[in-house]
């Protein structure tokens, strides 16, 4: 069976079909809920955004351009659930800078996670719960959502200069971590 | 020779740099053991995070956010419906009303439609010649327009109990 496009899918939502929206929340709520867990580091608070963010998507269908690609505009609205959540609770996200208090937070737990980690991806999917939370989102959005640097940037709100480095400072921190554990070594 | 920074070891990993850059690279691996490791330790990382899973959404949150849906457009549809028998119910009070003005100021227990109309039409240019001499009784006017209140009333309760009985058994069924 032909599997239908967002678009066409979108379209038939717009048409009146209400119930086919069933369908988006369907293909995207795994990895939106990933994201927001990722984000808000709860899972309580991360299913009330998720909901709240395919009703404020339902809501704006109609505003979708087409221009970009469904999955880029989706993302916008759960980042944004995401982020108005944490600037509620003063939990802001710093735009430049990671935290120092997330990084420390990261290496003094570090121990305990690779301790408890049953292989390498588990010890990988631990930290990254634990990274600074804009780093976290960059990796996120790269690896799970497979959105292109350009396409995060647009959905973060930052320069594409920006969300490479966010990205890279990612994979710096994740490699530092493996580099003290000789996991590398160990593998290749 | 220029220090191999991370920057460009990432980019050395997602495929962006030049050919010049590549060669520099593959010059300076084949000397450098610590950036060796650097660059293995970086691909296992970007091996890593392209077998991450994503988690799943807690169980039965289509049917959730679904149902949210639904009910936010249900009470779209019934503040328009309520609007609409409101809109109702007061024109006819507003006719009721005038029809027993006319009535009551004339003295007569017939109201004469074509006084009525000559009254809006010296406000509003609008021919009601055609209503000129169609009478009726006064008593006859205030039943049948109460009746129509009535029914009107009536109609709205019952259609807003068998909605809400509709919803209830959704609840149950769902």
């Amino acid at each position: 069976m032909k599997k239908l496009s967002d678009i066409e899918i979108i379209d038939s939502v717009l048409r009146g079909n209400k119930n086919d929206y069933a369908l988006i929340v369907d293909r995207y709520k795994d990895k939106a809920f990933t994201l927001l867990k990722n984000m808000l580091k709860n899972k309580m608070e991360a299913e009330e955004a998720l909901m709240d963010a395919f009703i404020k998507a339902f809501n704006s269908l109609s505003s979708f351009r087409k221009e970009a690609r469904f999955s880029t505009w989706f993302y916008r609205i759960v980042f944004n659930t995401g982020a108005s959540i944490l600037a509620n609770k003063k939990r802001k996200i710093e735009l430049e800078m990671s935290s120092v208090d997330e990084l420390h937070n990261l290496k003094s737990t570090d121990a305990e996670t690779y301790a408890l980690s049953e292989n390498l991806n588990g010890y990988i999917q631990a930290t990254i719960e634990k990274l600074p939370v804009r780093y976290a989102i960059a990796i996120n959005l790269f690896y799970i959502d497979n959105l292109s640097l350009s396409e995060i940037s647009e959905v973060m709100d930052i320069s594409l200069v920006n969300a490479k480095t966010l990205l890279h400072r990612g994979r710096n921190l994740l490699r530092d971590l493996l580099i003290k554990h000789n996991y590398a070594e160990e593998l290749l | 020779m220029k220090k191999i920074t991370d920057e460009t070891l990432n980019d050395y990993i997602d495929g962006r740099l030049s050919i010049k850059k590549l060669n520099e690279i593959e010059n300076a691996l084949k000397n450098d053991e610590e950036l060796l490791e650097r660059l293995r330790a970086l691909q296992t990382v970007n091996k890593e995070l392209r077998l991450l899973k994503t988690e799943s959404a807690p169980f039965g949150i289509t049917e959730k956010i679904m149902n949210k849906i639904s009910a936010r457009t249900k009470s779209k549809q019934r503040s328009f419906f309520v609007a609409s028998v409101s809109a109702m119910g007061l024109l006819l009070a507003a006719a009721l009303g005038i029809l027993i003005y006319f009535g009551q100021n004339k003295g007569s227990d017939k109201v004469i439609f074509g006084e009525i109309f000559s009254f809006i039409k010296k406000r509003v240019p609008i021919n009601f010649s055609f209503v000129k001499n169609f009478t009726i009784s006064n008593d006859a006017i205030i039943a049948i327009a109460g009746f129509s209140l009535l029914l009107l009333i009536f109609f709205y309760f019952l259609l807003d109990s068998h909605k809400m009985f509709k919803d209830e058994l959704n609840r149950f069924t769902t």
